[in-house]
């Protein structure tokens, strides 16, 4: 069979060398939609992990730390279950609630030059990842014009408190596009109420967009797909503009690669492992507060 | 979709090695077009002897291929459509469903085989590549029947013998402990004996 015409020429045409990757959001996907928009409250209709499986399929995205690194090379299967034996010991001592990329967060920690040897940071949670013990999370905030981001590893002993102060999602799993934007969508003041979330209610998704500072960016903000921004391909400089054509022509063959696909994926059979030990420790937790009251 | 496990014996350092680039322009995609050729190629014969770097990543492919195939079978869509990619001439895509589902079916995974063949050249290393149950003559040798000759017969019949003689050991050395017991009931039966002789 002789390939379509528009096929070969895609093949022969583009260097896909020169286009960076694509970024598709995993928590606004169709597949999160049907797990996180419903209540906890039917957390029986909540689809598991797997056909068969005790294991909610919410624990992807609540727990995402709890899975491996989808490097085969690099993985060890003892090293990992150690690790996570490790990360519910400090989970006993230091709550770690559940929280998304968007929501707005504080984070104190223990720090021997700061007044009272403790330092709190408020802000938005820009980005989330890390596996095992080295997961971390980033927070941005505006303070006296001037933009700030800390990293803070989740699982550092010197880590005091995770405080959550709006629970919400975003339409992005990355918000580093905050930098390019106006100071008034990343500022949160130091003082700011926890609004709790009631129990038993779906996370909330906020689907602002926002419009872009114009030309230079820091980075190439057109070529990820984002979709929490908005931005005029007019104003893009002469040879951009070109450049976004090319990146925003769909690759038909990614579509039957399936071993791209499977090597950037754990399968379902080691995910059902990983999040094994934390189910049965949340069991443990919830059977206890039952047991006081 | 989600894959299964892949089951092979294919190390997972040699996933990260092999990047096949092949012809005038090599890209990623002409690299899935070379994968492809091969793929209709084993698909067709059932074995193909090709480079080790390619024949350990066709293996791959093949192996989701086939687990995909057997698992949603030909009415789902996206499987169809993939196995309607890599097979380039179509009626592969029948003996796709019609003959090698039900034939693996009855297989555990893997469901290939790879030799690697002895090259003059030590830094070219081919390869080997099949779907198992092929029609062709297998590739390892079979173990002989060699127990018709004579040393075997031999050996046989000593280990027979040395069989036979532990168990008349044991026994015999069974019965030398059940003797003393047995001794007083003989005793007192000889001695009722002699005392009826005496009697008489």
């Amino acid at each position: 069979m002789a390939l379509s015409r528009k096929f070969a020429l895609r093949m022969a045409g583009v260097d896909i060398t020169r286009i960076t990757a694509r970024k598709e959001s995993i928590l606004a996907s169709k597949a999160a939609k049907t797990v996180l928009q419903k209540d906890i409250k039917d957390i029986e209709k909540i689809p598991p992990l797997r056909p068969g499986s005790e294991i909610p399929a919410s624990y992807k995205y609540i727990y995402p730390e709890f899975l491996a690194s989808t490097d085969m090379v690099r993985r060890n299967t003892l090293c990992e279950k150690l690790v996570r034996l490790d990360m519910l010991k400090r989970r006993t001592v230091l709550s770690i609630p559940e929280f998304y990329p968007g929501s707005i967060m504080a984070v104190t920690i223990s720090d021997p030059n700061a007044p009272n040897k403790l330092s709190r940071f408020v802000g938005i949670c820009i980005c989330r990842g890390g596996n095992g013990l080295n997961a971390f999370i980033i927070l941005r905030n505006v303070v006296d014009g001037l933009g700030v981001e800390i990293m803070y590893n989740l699982y550092n002993p010197t880590v005091r408190e995770i405080q959550v102060l709006r629970l919400e999602r975003r339409l992005d799993d990355q918000l580093f596009y905050l930098r390019d934007c106006a100071p008034e969508h990343s500022t949160v003041p130091f003082d700011l109420d926890v609004t709790p979330h009631p129990t038993g209610v779906a996370v909330p998704l906020n689907e602002t967009v926002l419009k872009l500072n114009p030309h230079p960016w820091k980075t190439r903000w057109e070529l990820y797909h984002f979709r929490g921004i908005t931005f005029d391909p007019k104003e893009l400089p002469l040879g951009r503009a070109k450049q976004l054509e090319k990146a925003l022509q769909p690759h038909e063959w990614v579509k039957f690669d399936i071993m791209k696909k499977y090597r950037n994926q754990i399968v379902l059979e080691d995910q059902e492992e990983m999040f094994k030990d934390i189910y049965q420790f949340n069991n443990a937790r919830l059977e206890k507060r039952r047991s006081r009251r | 979709m989600s894959y299964d496990k892949i089951r092979t014996l294919v190390p997972p350092k040699a996933w990260k090695h092999i990047k096949a680039t092949w012809g005038t322009v090599p890209t990623y995609a002409m690299r899935l077009e070379k994968i492809r050729q091969m793929m209709t190629g084993l698909f067709r014969y059932e074995r193909i002897e090709c480079h080790d770097k390619y024949g350990l990543e066709i293996q791959q492919y093949t192996e989701l291929l086939l687990q995909e195939a057997i698992k949603y079978g030909p009415r789902h869509k996206p499987t169809m459509e993939t196995v309607d990619f890599y097979m380039i001439e179509k009626d592969l895509v029948h003996k796709t469903f019609k003959l090698f589902v039900p034939r693996f079916a009855r297989f555990e995974p893997p469901y290939t085989k790879i030799h690697f063949i002895p090259t003059q050249n030590r830094e070219i290393k081919r390869v080997l590549l099949e779907l198992k149950g092929n029609p062709f003559p297998p590739v390892e040798p079979r173990p002989l029947d060699r127990k018709g000759s004579l040393v075997n017969i031999l050996l046989a019949e000593a280990k027979r013998d040395y069989v036979r003689q532990k168990v008349k050991a044991e026994s015999a050395k069974e019965e030398s402990r059940d003797a003393p017991v047995e001794e007083p009931v003989e005793a007192t039966q000889a001695k009722e004996t002699t005392e009826a002789i005496k009697e008489e």
